[in-house]
């Protein structure tokens, strides 16, 4: 049987095995830091951000954890937080110790965000006393605390208990993409659309609210099929979020992206494609719904990048909107867009269908 | 009998798969000609499938994404390429009228091919196959790959090389990558590499193998604002004097990007032009290594495809041929034909029984050798040498290394060039020493001669035997050297006897057989040859003496041994033969794929073929299409028959 005769979909779920594995791989090479204090959380800062409609000043940490559970079973194809995580027997008694000293920078800041680059909710990333102890702390100072989860991993108890130490709690879902079938083959994600519905629910039911995030442009999609991915998801997502933020792809270290990226395979969005999903969804976002778009690395090779003259027009335009300044300037784009790198862009949509496997990368000529 | 394929299956083009044939019409190192014909319709590649609406003269083809309409000017051959993510996958929907051939890009296969160039290892599946192959098999295992065998077929007549564009960043990946992509596709397809290929590289492109270009790398790099030319790409913010006269625009006053197109799609396509005339002229090789100096990156493409396609890229290129080589550059010496002589020397030659005196000869501009005054020189020489039946003469040259002089005719010995300097450089340096230094491993010389100019022995001199006589100086050709030569054999010569005539040329024919035919070979058609007869350098091996069987016969205008129908059934009682099966007909004339139901896979164009029926000998002459070709091709021919029963 030669594989050319293989059905579509019996190669799809071939291929999408050696992704896994392809995945795994990736993160095998990484080695964790050794020596590492697990008494200080990784990064602590403060912020200006957007919370329930207002303007905030947050304290942020991130907190070393074992990791995200998927990740270390298989994990997603772009995620490298285990950059941040990976840490061995990080003890609850630890745990708070990280939020206790990450809280002395606290000066105050209305909001406090706790990252675990992983799933807040987990027992098996954040210990259940950890979890108590650090939410009567924050009920204590600001009442405001937001955390990210997966959201099958959350349980009624878990949310309700929160409610009780909160005033205002968001829980960040990580969805990426509303179609499974993106899901499942590009960006092998551990949980589908549904268990996001139901989580969103759950977390709305306590009178939380969701926040959810979208990537643009998981690997094998080609520019189009990723504006397309995402508008649509943004569209899907936002009946059950309060927050909706779209996440260029970034190459980050040890991924199955960054290989892709490394051999040719892989290039992150246009920021053309990604002013578009923005202000496409913009104009049919239902109301009460807040989108954001702050793309990390934006205007650099291993982020969303246009040519290199017009990148920063197009993240002031996006920055604009995510500060709630409108789309005046993200239609200003697309009205004059003055660079000629949109006549690229815009024919790179239209024939990059045609590549085959490959996609468009920068070029290199030989 | 043999009969022309004269039926198609299916006449026009309609809402029906339409019925696609190709014929090879012309081929060289790993590229080819071909007539592809659909319906009354027929188109050549190598081709250029075009987008809608581009600026360029008529004559090429047409690329159409999923859902976009034929144009109704088309007259050749339309490729609609479908799928993706958003679209679902076309297999039920109509044959659109007017198209040649259609293939599905499914999420699977970009999946696969970019995890398979990530892996950075040769992928599992490289190649799109046309609509047409897939098959919904419930009973497949999905748990393991399954091993990829060649889908052979003449029904999707298109394969993609689905990688092309994203390997291409890399020449060290791609080069690879697409030698085993035209191995898949095989002969009885065409092979499509979308997306890649600049003005510059299309000649490397063809040489390893590729049949059908697109116009999308020619439009990005216009986009990007680069000028092409043949010769390599500048950006044109920075071109004065445009090309005039190319894209019928005339000297544009500022480089506008509509006028920048035309003309880069106008060089374009003239490029292709230039490339399938040098194609069927017999020098795209020549060509190959003058387009690739445009980026050393370029370069270091065709050293690749050489390093990883000398075997694949030698089973195609013909043993013998007119025409010249250009031995121009660093990377003739590694060109697939010349390696190949170099390799069978080392591997196959055994020099002639009984010349157990070697000496060396400096080679000449005019070939054969034979033919230049300084070896009509030589040959006097040794003409005088009483004994000279036991002087076996080569040519120490570049880039073939050594030439022993029974092989002077053969191709490329014959009809190869070199810029002569007197200096050799290191590459070359270290060729040569290994040439000699296999010929002389062989052994069986009693005596050695050098008879070099004197950088060249300084060469080699350090394994010669000790006392090896150098008489080459002042220099080969001046009469103290000619004393030196007639003395120095005369002396190598005096002890022992020398063997008849005859017998010395049997035993030359025999030494060209073993380069030609192996030497198993050589020894199953010359276990009953015991004479010879014609003048040299016509040699006639017969068996049972002149007036017995006539085995084989030295051409010179070939420089190799053509077999008669004796010599054929002695290789083929040996099971030495290189067969290819007949259905059952007497051949004459030339024997055509559709005549043809298996051929040996080694058979390279110019190798002596026996034809057998039901294992019986039908006829012999020489192959003109790699064994693999004859099989799967249902059209062209493959073998002219020299003689039959």
């Amino acid at each position: 049987m030669s594989e050319a005769m293989l059905a579509p979909k019996k190669r799809l779920v071939m291929a999408t095995k050696e992704m896994v594995e392809a995945q795994k791989s990736c993160a095998s090479a990484f080695t964790p830091r050794a020596e590492t204090d697990t008494t200080q959380a990784a990064k602590v800062w403060h912020e200006d951000d957007n919370f329930g409609g207002q303007a905030t000043k947050a304290l942020v940490m991130v907190l070393k954890t074992r990791g995200c559970d998927w990740l270390i079973k298989s994990g997603c194809t772009m995620c490298g937080y285990f950059n941040d995580s990976f840490f061995d027997d990080v003890s609850a008694d630890h745990i708070i110790l990280q939020f206790e000293n990450a809280m002395r920078e606290h000066q105050g800041e209305d909001l406090i965000k706790i990252y675990t680059s992983g799933s807040f909710f987990d027992e098996r990333e954040v210990p259940a006393a950890a979890y108590t102890q650090i939410l009567k702390r924050v009920g204590e100072t600001t009442g405001r605390l937001s955390v990210e989860s997966q959201p099958q991993i959350m349980t009624d108890a878990q949310v309700a208990e929160a409610m009780t130490h909160l005033k205002e709690f968001e829980v960040g879902i990580g969805m990426e993409s509303a179609h499974d079938d993106v899901l499942a083959h590009s960006v092998n994600k551990a949980f589908r659309f549904r268990q996001f519905v139901a989580g969103a629910e759950l977390i709305h039911r306590h009178g939380a609210r969701a926040k959810t995030y979208l990537v643009q442009k998981a690997p094998f999609l080609t520019e189009r099929e990723a504006i397309e991915d995402t508008t649509t998801s943004i569209l899907k997502v936002a009946p059950h979020s309060d927050v909706v933020s779209v996440n260029p792809i970034n190459v980050q270290r040890h991924t199955l992206v960054a290989d892709l990226y490394k051999h040719g395979a892989f290039r992150p969005p246009w920021l053309w494609s990604v002013a578009k999903v923005v202000l496409d969804a913009s104009r049919e976002l239902p109301d009460g719904v807040t989108l954001k778009c702050h793309p990390v690395g934006g205007g650099h090779a291993r982020g969303a990048h246009n040519c290199g003259k017009c990148d920063k027009r197009a993240m002031k335009a996006l920055e604009d909107y995510t500060l709630g300044r409108g789309t005046i300037r993200l239609e200003r784009l697309f009205e004059t867009p003055e660079c000629g790198c949109y006549s690229r862009w815009q024919w790179e949509l239209d024939n990059e269908g045609l590549l085959g496997a490959a996609c468009w990368t920068d070029p290199v000529v030989w | 009998m043999v009969t022309q394929e004269t039926t198609l299956r299916e006449a026009t083009v309609g809402p029906t798969r339409p019925e696609p044939t190709i014929e090879v019409t012309a081929r060289d190192g790993g590229g080819r000609t071909t007539a592809w014909t659909v319906g009354e319709t027929t188109a050549h590649t190598p081709l250029l499938l075009a987008r809608p609406g581009l600026p360029l003269p008529p004559g090429h083809g047409v690329l159409l994404g999923p859902g976009e309409a034929v144009p109704t000017e088309a007259a050749g051959p339309v490729v609609v390429l479908e799928g993706g993510f958003s679209v679902s996958p076309a297999g039920d929907r109509p044959y659109p009228t007017g198209v040649w051939s259609r293939v599905t890009i499914d999420r699977a296969r970009r999946l696969e091919g970019q995890l398979s160039l990530r892996r950075g290892r040769p992928p599992t599946s490289d190649i799109q196959i046309a609509d047409e192959e897939y098959g919904d098999d419930e009973t497949t295992d999905v748990t393991g790959i399954p091993e990829v065998a060649p889908v052979v077929s003449d029904e999707g007549a298109v394969a993609v090389f689905a990688e092309a564009g994203s390997a291409a960043r890399d020449p060290a990946v791609l080069m690879p990558l697409l030698l085993e992509a035209r191995e898949k596709t095989g002969p009885g397809r065409l092979l499509y590499a979308p997306g890649i290929g600049l003005p510059h590289q299309l000649a490397l492109l063809v040489y390893a193998g590729v049949d059908l270009f697109d116009t999308l790398a020619v439009e990005r790099a216009s986009l990007d604002g680069l000028y092409l030319t043949s010769e390599g790409v500048f950006p044109a913010a920075t071109t004065r004097f445009p090309l005039s006269g190319l894209d019928g625009l005339g000297i544009p006053a500022v480089m506008d990007p509509q006028a920048l197109l035309a003309h880069n799609l106008a060089v374009h396509d003239r490029e292709l032009a230039i490339v399938r005339a040098h194609l069927q002229n017999g020098t795209l090789r020549e060509l190959v290594e003058t387009r690739v100096r445009a980026h050393p990156a370029s370069t270091a493409a065709l050293r690749h495809l050489d390093l990883h396609g000398l075997d694949v890229l030698a089973r195609k290129i013909p043993l013998t041929r007119d025409g010249h080589v250009h031995a121009n550059t660093m990377e003739s010496l590694s060109r697939p034909d010349v390696v190949r002589f170099r390799e069978r020397i080392r591997n196959d030659y055994q020099p002639p029984e009984g010349a157990d005196v070697l000496v060396l000869f400096p080679c000449s501009a005019r070939k054969p050798y034979g033919l230049s005054r300084s070896h009509k020189v030589f040959a006097r020489v040794i003409g005088d040498v009483q004994k000279a039946a036991r002087i076996h003469e080569v040519i120490v040259t570049s880039p073939l290394g050594v030439v022993p002089r029974e092989l002077e005719n053969t191709w490329p010995a014959a009809h190869y060039d070199v810029p002569v300097t007197g200096a050799w450089d290191p590459m070359e340096r270290a060729m040569i020493r290994e040439q000699v230094a296999a010929l002389l491993a062989k052994g069986g010389y009693t005596h050695v001669v050098s008879h070099l100019g004197a950088s060249t022995h300084a060469l080699i001199a350090d394994f010669l035997p000790e006392g090896t006589p150098h008489t080459g100086i002042p220099h080969p050709t001046r009469y103290e050297a000619k004393d030196l030569l007639r003395a120095a054999l005369r002396e190598a010569t005096r002890q022992g006897n020398a063997p008849a005539w005859p017998r010395r040329r049997l035993a030359d024919a025999k030494a060209l057989a073993t380069w030609q035919f192996g030497p198993a070979a050589a020894d199953a058609l010359f276990a009953e040859a015991d004479d010879t007869g014609g003048r040299p350098p016509v040699i006639r091996v017969f068996s049972g003496g002149q007036r017995g069987k006539q085995l084989a016969q030295v051409v010179p205008q070939r420089g190799l041994l053509s077999l008669t129908i004796h010599g054929a059934k002695a290789l083929f009682a040996g099971g030495q033969a290189k067969v290819v099966e007949i259905d059952d007909f007497v051949p004459r004339g030339t024997v055509f794929a559709v005549g043809v139901k298996q051929a040996d896979p080694g058979i390279v164009p110019g190798d002596e073929v026996v034809l057998v029926h039901d294992g019986e000998v039908r006829g012999v002459g020489p192959a003109v299409a790699p064994g693999p070709e004859m099989t799967v091709l249902k059209r062209g021919p493959c073998v002219e028959v020299r003689h039959h029963v």
